[in-house]
């Protein structure tokens, strides 16, 4: 990775950051630390119009989506004038758009005042009540009826209660409380606030509605039905604005996109007069073609500097793989992203991790399903098709090793052994891809330690080769005790030597007073070792789900059959889906274990930063989302 | 399982935390001492590694200092479950009431969007107001729509609008806004099991007691307000203020005749205070005291974590208002005077405090 800073004209900056852009290896960053910066921040501005037209376009498209291509005549980043002006356009637009949301808002809001009178009046027929009198406008008494939100009722009465008038609740209705209100006319002041806090809406009485209520209430359904058309109208009309528009909302959006790399330079881009900055970072193999391009297509003369990064300087790291890796590289990143100069570990997790799956579940018939499966839900899965197609493709090589087929160890002949014929020798097995793989963990350590020139870790630390060397010798004694029957001196000799070498290292690391020193090295030598032993045990569980595989499958069998012959095979294949489904699922879990824990918590630091180069943002590919009142 | 082994780690973790509570020398030293013992004091407050010198106005130093209360109380969240979780977490939303606030008051006098931000407060990535979308808006009645898809805050935009209305005064928006949310604050310490909540309920309560006080001088002597609307504004639930008392309280408006009506201990503790300004610093005192008084009684519980983070609050005010006082080259008189420093340790309301603690161990035994 290269610290680049690229000199230029001031009015070549919005040019050379598309150009940054297209080309995807250019990732912004502020100020050099080893080079003294320019003063100005030239782009405040147009940062400032861009976002507020970006909003303002994605808050238009919620209504109605951009032709699939952009229009051949833009092909340069708008200026600050230009983008205002586009800015502007949009402004306008939204506003006109925005008119008619608020008028459907107050629609919607009319109507559910509407269906509250409609209740009310119902509710008022059924008591028999004067309604008359009701409405009358009286010398003494005040008389109101309304609703006020169910929530507030309890505080609204009270407060009422102390301005002197009586309150009565007579329906509850989608969380409104419809009330009638009375007191002393004109003797009492300070209700008028507290209905307006409260939220109260007065619901009207129309005349002669005791005598004629059907007609009243059609005229409000009618009432009620012409704010739906309003509705509907003024949805249509924000359609057509935004049809009408069409071409220009196009156009502006293929600007904006383009002005999007400027936009984004923030504090990389720094300025003085005529001269810009701008600083970042480049992979070393971009920079030549980075720097051509910027000289070929730039009126103004370029000057492109490049450094090593600084010791202690944070380096982003660059993550390319195939795009079939990418679900690997999802989860090698949910644990943490390489450090600069760090192993990128994706490869021999992908590698480790289909191997390990197929050892585990081990079944023709099981790994053709889940490969089988994962192709018509390609869409739903993503990214992940691959992962499951691969996984599955394990699953039927390590079948057809094992012999099984849906649990059916007869149907085919084992091109290996069948796990339950030798359990021992499975364990063994799975013991000896436990110890490679932690010493390939080991050896990657060793590897990172020497990039981040921590030459006494990486030959006599815990991880080192030290270490290394001690748990070697560890396995060669006990196979040698196991074999023979007698401890030999070559590997004692070697476990020595790496136990002074991790102890020494230990005490070296740790300057603390003599008592705790001792101590911490003690306890840290010791689960060094532990560390090794019960990590390479913990691969014992690779044999363990392979033979549990085999005896969950005869457990089915068993019971199958128990049954008729309908009930045999109904039971096969529900105990096959539950095989398939809870194991297949504990295996993919366990896996990841033993990748993270047993991997990569020994030698992957994972606290880097992924490299994000400057790109052209899109606009808004997603299309029309349901506006703010369509709910 | 009795609550020293529900709450050993939270215990453990506030007496860690409870050790960096600042008292009024510390303070006092912070703003009159050397510019060492100022960096002595922040270090021991656990913010010695603000980069003071990068952060660019108020807005910043609060934002920061926010987040930094927001990370401890995440600290102490993470051995919480249940309504005792809820609770805390909702207490940390506190921020975001007044973001909200700012938001509202900005877009309706038509400021822009600049100008808005330099009041907000930024708590990302503990933030779940949609600030961004909210301040795209192009107008108060775009924000409103927007702010009213929320369902929590709907009856706030709806308030909001009788305000462009013409129908609302501003200030009722952020009275609806606080009382929503200590509203919440009390439900949610209710929703705590009984074993746990009796204490933490206590804080609450007073917490309850100093704000409808306030609010109620506020409302009836400030900007007079009729009884009806003041009671309206008012968040009945505190430990001395239930509905009956602020009903009566209401019908009051002077600060001496609240101050008379007013139950036993309050009473006594404002007696002779004549200024609404007096009777809020000396509550709140008083209900720091109480806090300090459950941090100190080191009972295991959730009152130990709300005390702390009351106090903590405290401390980070305080310190803002130092650094940011001192960054505007203002007097040292003056920012302790702003600071109101002088009622940091107010004999009164210590007393208060201690008596009534007495009190309430007395009746819980």
């Amino acid at each position: 990775m290269a610290r680049v800073t690229v000199q230029l004209l001031a009015e070549d900056a919005r040019d050379a950051s598309l150009l940054m852009a297209q080309h995807g290896a250019f990732q912004v960053e502020k100020g050099d630390p080893a080079n003294p910066g320019l003063p100005d921040d030239p782009a405040a501005e147009y940062r400032r119009t861009y976002a507020s037209a970006r909003a303002r376009l994605s808050k238009i498209l919620n209504h109605t989506t951009l032709p699939d291509r952009h229009p051949p005549e833009v092909t340069n980043a708008p200026n600050e004038g230009q983008l205002a002006d586009i800015d502007r356009q949009l402004g306008a637009l939204w506003q006109k758009i925005s008119e008619r949301e608020e008028q459907v808002r107050l629609c919607r809001e009319h109507k559910q005042h509407i269906e509250r009178q409609l209740l009310s009046l119902e509710n008022f027929q059924s008591l028999k009540v004067d309604l008359g009198r009701l409405r009358q406008d009286r010398t003494f008494l005040d008389l109101r009826v309304g609703t006020v939100p169910s929530k507030q009722y309890a505080r609204f009465e009270e407060a009422m209660g102390l301005a002197g008038f009586t309150i009565s609740r007579f329906l509850e209705s989608n969380g409104a409380a419809h009330v009638i209100l009375a007191g002393q006319k004109g003797t009492v002041t300070g209700i008028e606030p507290v209905l307006k806090a409260a939220g109260w809406h007065a619901l009207e009485i129309p005349e002669n509605f005791e005598d004629r209520p059907e007609e009243i209430r059609s005229q409000l359904l009618a009432e009620s039905a012409q704010c739906d058309a309003d509705c509907a109208r003024l949805q249509a009309e924000i359609r057509a604005l935004c049809q009408a528009d069409a071409e220009p909302l196009a156009t502006a959006a293929a600007q904006i996109e383009l002005a999007s790399p400027y936009a984004q330079l923030g504090d990389g881009l720094r300025a003085r007069g005529g001269l810009a900055l701008i600083t970042g970072w480049v992979p070393r193999s971009a920079v030549e073609g980075l720097q051509a391009a910027l000289e070929s297509k730039l009126k103004g003369p370029v000057l492109m500097q490049q450094r090593h990064p600084l010791p202690d300087e944070s380096v982003p790291s660059v993550l390319r793989h195939h795009r079939l890796l990418s679900p690997f590289v999802r989860l090698v990143t949910n644990y943490g992203v390489p450090r600069y100069g760090e192993v990128d570990p994706t490869v021999v997790f992908a590698v480790s991790f289909i191997a390990m799956f197929g050892m585990m579940f081990g079944d023709i018939g099981h790994g053709a399903v889940i490969a089988i499966v994962a192709l018509p839900l390609r869409r739903r899965l993503g990214a992940f098709t691959p992962f499951l197609i691969a996984c599955g493709f394990s699953s039927m090589v390590f079948g057809a090793l094992y012999g099984s087929v849906f649990g059916f160890e007869e149907w085919v002949h084992p091109l290996w052994i069948s796990p339950l014929t030798d359990p021992l020798l499975m364990l063994r097995v799975a013991l000896y891809w436990g110890i490679g793989f932690i010493l390939v963990a080991s050896l990657l350590t060793v590897y990172n330690q020497l990039t981040d020139r921590h030459y006494l870790a990486a030959l006599l630390g815990g991880s080192g080769l030290a270490g290394i060397s001690l748990y070697l010798s560890l396995i060669w004694l006990v196979y040698g005790w196991f074999a023979q029957g007698r401890w030999s001196v070559a590997p004692s000799l070697l476990a020595v030597l790496g136990l002074i070498g991790v102890m020494g290292y230990l005490w070296h690391k740790n300057q603390r007073p003599l008592g705790e020193r001792i101590l911490t090295v003690i306890i840290e030598t010791l689960e060094t070792v532990m560390s090794y032993v019960s990590g390479s045990l913990s691969f014992l569980r690779v044999a363990a789900f392979s033979l549990n595989h085999v005896a969950l499958a005869a457990a089915v069998f068993a019971i199958a059959e128990m049954m008729n012959t309908v009930g045999h095979w109904i039971t096969i294949v529900v105990g096959n889906l539950f095989i398939l489904v809870l194991e297949g699922a504990i295996v993919g879990i366990q896996v990841i274990r033993l990748e993270y824990y047993e991997g990569f918590s020994r030698f992957y630091h994972g606290d880097g930063r992924a490299f994000r180069p400057l790109r052209v943002l899109q606009s808004n590919p997603r299309g029309p989302q349901s506006g703010p009142h369509d709910s | 399982m009795s609550a020293h082994s529900r709450y050993v780690y939270l215990n453990t973790r506030v007496s860690l935390m409870a050790a960096q509570l600042l008292n009024a020398p510390q303070l006092e030293s912070m703003l009159r001492g050397r510019a060492e013992d100022q960096e002595a004091l922040l270090r021991h407050a656990g913010l010695g590694d603000l980069a003071l010198d990068q952060l660019h106005g108020a807005s910043e130093l609060e934002s920061v200092l926010m987040r930094r209360q927001l990370e401890e109380l995440s600290l102490l969240l993470r051995p919480l479950t249940g309504p005792a979780r809820e609770f805390f977490a909702y207490w940390g939303r506190r921020a975001e009431v007044g973001n909200l606030k700012a938001l509202i008051r900005g877009k309706l006098s038509g400021q822009t969007r600049e100008s808005i931000e330099q009041h907000l407060i930024d708590i990302e990535p503990y933030a779940r107001l949609p600030v961004r979308t909210l301040l795209e808006s192009d107008d108060a009645a775009e924000m409103l729509r927007r702010l009213e898809r929320i369902p929590e805050y709907a009856e706030i935009a709806r308030q909001a609008r009788r305000i462009v209305a013409g129908g609302a005064e501003l200030f009722t928006v952020d009275s609806a806004l606080d009382r929503q949310y200590y509203a919440g604050v009390h439900r949610r310490a209710q929703a705590v099991p009984k074993a746990d909540r009796i204490g933490l309920l206590m804080l609450v309560g007073d917490l309850l007691d100093r704000i409808n006080l306030v609010w109620l001088l506020r409302y009836r002597v400030a900007y007079q307000l009729p009884p009806a609307e003041a009671y309206f504004h008012l968040l009945p639930g505190g430990n001395h203020l239930g509905r009956t008392q602020l009903l009566r309280l209401a019908q009051l408006d002077t600060v001496e005749a609240v101050a008379n009506a007013l139950p036993e201990p309050l009473k006594s503790l404002l007696a002779g205070l004549q200024t609404p300004t007096e009777i809020m610093g000396r509550l709140q005192v008083y209900q720091w005291q109480a806090a300090e008084k459950a941090i100190r009684d080191n009972r295991p519980g959730l009152d130990r974590v709300f005390a702390y983070l009351l106090l903590r609050e405290r401390d980070v005010r305080a310190v803002r208002g130092v650094l940011y006082g001192q960054s505007l080259q203002l007097g040292k008189d003056l920012i302790a005077d702003a600071l109101n420093l002088d009622i940091w340790s107010d004999p009164v309301a210590s007393n208060s405090a201690g008596a009534l603690a007495r009190l309430r161990r007395q009746a819980h035994v």
